[in-house]
């Protein structure tokens, strides 16, 4: 069996070690490693940029909740208070807590050093869920110029959203089979479910004038069968023609907001 | 007291003030324990952190190679590749590039990319030309057929190297049970659900024999009765349709039972066979 409980080599593991190692897992993106050693660090020495790295650390690795309970834990007078209350608005963002971060922006004093990057989080929130936008004027006041442009036009999409009305679609498809499909973008199926329902609806009645009635009934069936499923469809595909375009939308947002770093200052000092 | 817990106190004790090499030594010594004992991922952080002490880099081929093995074992295949060729770039002899190489290809095996395991191969083929070597690459290029569904290719590849080969049993059962996907196709052409029945799907067969007599008969009826358009329409749009369906589930059903039959044969040579495996 082998030895596992193999000495350490001392040198290696103490404090100022373990930091540096620390140090360079978490700049090599090796996040749940950096985690370990900066808490092993801790234990001999109180650090505020350490302890400020596990939380950015967590957040790497979306453990969001651990994250914001890192960041929560600042007092006011810690020099790192500022930036662990940003993160910890950040957090709600990226939880998609829309209205807890606007909750807790509302309760935030003017004079808080980040105010203004806490506060075009909370307007931008307002582009991803299904609350009426805020108006765009204010809206842009929280924006630099390049960035205004960058984000009213999304403000723009998200106002023009093209939605297909459910209720349309399914009364289109109830007068004329297939009409919802098309109204929905589905052109050929649309076609395809008027020539169904058509061909069935003829047969039906082409069999009982011929006196052959159990394939009248028959055929009557399965064009009822189809009519309800044209319906159906319609109803379906004019909800998944909204929901392809909302998602298209926000994945694009999303990538974005990722791109711009969320509009708020980034740590790459941190790995310098 | 128990030896061993006087020499884990006597290490260390003794730990303290060594000299840089001898830290990196014992770093090493550790982290290869936790390898042995199977604890991959603080073997990871351990050679991690000798490759990140190591500034001479005395253990880079070793370190890296070793975390490769680790993140193979956890089945983190993405990991595993990049730090082998880490291994095969830091490597100082030919023999360690090699070693590194044929991990690379053992890993794409297993992370199921086959192909870029088997231009690796190719293309050591061309490099080296030892019979130990060649036999190796045969070795593995086998392995990579089986994994790619090939199995008359594995078997070629099995043969080549020894024509009583233990792999080459395996194969050939797997090529016995597999089902011919052309034969149930065409079962079912001739007769609806006969294809079903071949794969094994009785129920399937019947339901498919079922729909094609009782659409092909009022097909068939509506053309007697010279209601020629209802003769069309039930045809193409039921009748065929059915007999359509009929022999695509057959390919299906077929196509389904040999991967079943591949995938069970490769679980069993993971568990059973002895030799070595990726």
């Amino acid at each position: 069996m082998p030895i596992v409980l193999l000495a350490q080599p001392a040198e290696l593991f103490q404090p100022g070690n373990r930091l540096k190692f620390g140090n360079y897992l978490f700049c090599s993106n090796d996040y749940l490693r950096a985690i370990d050693e900066f808490q092993n660090f801790l234990k001999y020495k109180k650090n505020d940029t350490v302890f400020f790295k596990i939380g950015l650390a967590y957040e790497k690795m979306r453990k969001y909740d651990i994250a914001q309970l890192y960041f929560a834990s600042y007092p006011e007078k810690n020099a790192f208070y500022p930036e662990a209350r940003l993160e910890f608005h950040k957090l709600f963002f990226l939880k998609k807590e829309f209205s807890a971060l606007r909750e807790n922006v509302a309760r935030t004093g003017k004079n808080f050093e980040y105010y203004p990057e806490i506060k075009r989080l909370s307007y931008i929130s307002y582009l991803f869920d299904d609350t009426d936008l805020p108006d765009s004027n204010n809206f842009k006041l929280w924006f630099n110029n390049s960035g205004q442009k960058k984000i009213i036009r999304y403000y723009r999409i998200k106002l023009n959203l093209p939605q297909k009305s459910l209720t349309v679609a399914g009364m289109l498809s109830a007068v004329i089979p297939g009409l919802g499909k098309i109204y929905a973008g589905e052109t050929g199926d649309g076609i395809t479910a008027l020539i169904v329902n058509g061909l069935l609806g003829f047969l039906a009645y082409d069999n009982f004038r011929a006196g052959h009635k159990f394939r009248g009934w028959l055929f009557s069936g399965l064009t009822a069968f189809f009519y309800a499923g044209n319906i159906y469809g319609s109803v379906a595909a004019a909800q998944i023609y909204n929901n392809k375009i909302k998602t298209g939308y926000k994945q694009e947002l999303e990538m974005f907001l990722e791109r711009e770093n969320y509009f708020l200052p980034d740590y790459k000092n941190l790995c310098k | 007291m128990n030896k061993n817990l006087i020499i884990i106190i006597i290490i260390s004790l003794t730990a303290f003030n060594l000299p840089a090499q001898t830290n990196l030594r014992w770093q090493a010594a550790y982290a290869d324990s936790l390898f042995a004992s199977a604890q991959y991922f603080d073997a990871i952080t351990e050679y991690k952190r000798l490759l990140f002490f190591d500034k001479e880099n005395k253990y880079s081929f070793s370190g890296n190679y070793k975390i490769g093995l680790s993140y193979k074992k956890g089945g983190k295949f993405d990991d595993a590749i990049k730090y082998f060729r880490l291994a095969e770039k830091n490597a100082k002899r030919d023999s360690g590039k090699l070693k590194a190489k044929f991990q690379i290809i053992r890993t794409n095996i297993l992370r199921g990319t086959t192909e870029i395991a088997l231009n690796h191969l190719r293309q050591l083929a061309k490099e080296l030309n030892d019979s130990l070597s060649l036999k190796k690459i045969r070795y593995w290029k086998g392995w990579a057929f089986m994994f790619s569904d090939k199995w008359d290719s594995a078997k070629a590849e099995f043969t080549r190297i020894n024509p009583n080969h233990e792999l080459i049993k395996i194969c050939d059962n797997v090529i016995n049970q597999k089902y011919s996907v052309t034969f149930a196709k065409l079962f079912s052409y001739i007769l609806p659900g006969a294809g079903q029945f071949y794969t094994g799907h009785y129920l399937s067969g019947l339901m498919s024999l079922g729909m094609n007599v009782l659409w092909g008969y009022f097909t068939v009826k509506a053309f007697i009765a010279d209601r020629v358009f209802d003769g069309i329409v039930t045809g193409n749009l039921l009748w065929f349709r059915f007999y359509r369906g009929n022999f695509q589930n057959a390919e299906k059903f077929a196509l389904q039972k040999n991967i079943e039959i591949a995938n069970e044969a490769l679980r069993k040579i993971q568990l059973e066979y002895k030799g070595e495996k990726p």
